[in-house]
């Protein structure tokens, strides 16, 4: 019922990294994130930060300082809706956020 | 191109500047003028994201905002002692962290805290002793750096006032507290505050090389070693026990450092035959940086000795000198050749020796 009212039915995350001070991809960055098999309270915190408007909010936010940053291509799959792609840098991610991915 | 949603206000700024010159003023202008353009780059942002509501990428990488002053040496000329601040990120994404070990304190008997601690007094003696930069912003600031930043994580950077140091997952990589990764992203730091480079393309890949040439001279300084003594490699002996490789980048032969079936083949050029035109990475700027670190490594070659001497020194003065945010590798080579000409002399035989070290790499001065 949370993951309803957060309005992230069926939702899979699927998240790739590349950049930082290598500047490859990070093999271990590669994730795939099922909401609906996540235990609740994960589930009602991966709704909040990963829904598609609050990825492209924190998508404009401006560089500071981008070198050697992780880049994080993350793609939003929910229901039958075509899937949406960001681009995002790891300091454009807050902390929770960067916390919360750091569970998978 | 105006790509700002604010024509309507007729302001001349808001209208005639492109994207590209919004982000130097960014990175250059006054603290208002600086404000604006960042405010017009958040406007540029979104709109793009609005066209491209559906699109399958976000917005593109953006310059380096956080440098507003290029402040080189401090006014009282007080170089004498960093002020070091490590602490314990705890395997979260906070920075900076607790505490752990500050100026002046013994050993904390933690290897990370001490080595973050004993390479950020390297890197701050090399620019203080060599070049007379008091600290990464020519003005003392405080050296902070936090060490176990998040889980598993396989990174190292420099956050605009900060360095943050992960662990590594143990597989790719097992540690980034190794000296010439530490002056790495140190140097960017004072990249920042000697005027910037915008961290995209050739500027970016001048940003990523100039970083490497600093953290090699810290380590190779650190060491005592004579330029034939160096390995001349970044992140020596950090990349993970299974992986077919030795380290991050090699400034002698790019190209190199590493070829494992996880990683692929180090993609490093050393000509600009083999420039990588590329929209990752930023633009390639691990990849192309790979060419003027080659020309700086043929330079120290050459000239022999003690590679922070005259060529970091040459390296030193070109970066206080640039004042060109987007400078591209031919301008930066020009810059080196002004101030190996101001340091050793005009027709000097070090300024011979720069020119073929640039000409051998496929840039021509």
């Amino acid at each position: 019922m949370d993951a309803i009212a957060g309005g992230c039915i069926a939702m899979i995350i699927e998240i790739a990294a590349q950049g930082g001070i290598g500047g490859f991809a990070a093999p271990n960055l590669n994730k795939r994130i099922d909401v609906d098999q996540q235990s609740t309270q994960l589930r009602r915190e991966l709704c909040k930060v990963f829904g598609p408007e609050q990825l492209a909010r924190l998508a404009r936010t401006p560089c500071n300082a981008c070198a050697d940053r992780l880049i994080y291509r993350i793609t939003i799959i929910q229901g039958s809706a075509a899937p949406r792609n960001f681009t995002l840098r790891e300091d454009q991610l807050p902390a929770q956020m960067l916390d919360l991915l750091d569970q998978f | 191109m105006c790509f700002s949603l604010s024509c309507a206000s007729h302001h001349p700024i808001t209208c005639i500047i492109p994207p590209h010159m919004l982000r130097v003023l960014a990175l250059r202008g006054d603290e208002s003028t600086a404000r604006m353009a960042r405010s017009l780059l958040k406007q540029t942002e979104k709109l793009r994201d609005e066209r491209n509501e559906h699109a399958t990428t976000g917005p593109g990488p953006h310059g380096d905002f956080a440098g507003l002053e290029a402040q080189a040496r401090s006014d009282d000329g007080s170089l004498c002692c960093p002020d070091r601040r490590i602490h314990d990120g705890e395997f979260k994404a906070a920075l900076p962290g607790r505490l752990l070990r500050q100026e002046g304190d013994p050993s904390a008997g933690d290897r990370d805290v001490d080595l973050a601690y004993d390479g950020a007094g390297d890197v701050f003696s090399l620019f203080a002793e060599e070049y007379g930069r008091n600290s990464l912003d020519g003005a003392g600031m405080p050296l902070i750096a936090t060490v176990r930043h998040r889980r598993n994580y396989n990174n190292a950077f420099w956050d605009g006032s900060q360095m943050a140091y992960g662990t590594g997952d143990g597989q790719v990589f097992r540690t980034f507290l190794e000296l010439s990764v530490i002056g790495h992203e140190m140097a960017h730091g004072v990249i920042q505050h000697s005027g910037g480079l915008i961290y995209e393309n050739q500027s970016g890949a001048l940003n990523e090389s100039i970083a490497d040439v600093f953290g090699s001279l810290a380590l190779q300084r650190r060491l005592g070693q004579q330029v034939h003594e160096a390995d001349w490699l970044v992140g020596r002996g950090i990349l993970g026990p299974g992986i077919n490789g030795t380290a991050l980048r090699s400034m002698k032969a790019p190209g190199t450092a590493y070829a494992d079936d996880m990683l692929g083949q180090d993609p490093q050029p050393w000509h600009m035959d083999q420039f990588l035109t590329t929209s990752d990475d930023n633009g390639g700027v691990h990849i192309n940086s790979g060419i003027p670190n080659h020309a700086f490594y043929l330079f120290c070659n050459y000239v022999g000795g003690r590679s922070w001497e005259l060529p970091g020194r040459v390296w030193y003065r070109a970066l206080q000198r640039l004042n060109n945010p987007m400078a591209t590798f031919a301008d930066w080579a020009d810059q080196t050749m002004s101030a190996a000409t101001d340091l050793a002399g005009p027709g000097s035989f070090e300024t011979v020796l720069l020119r073929r070290a640039w000409k051998l790499v496929g840039i021509g001065i």
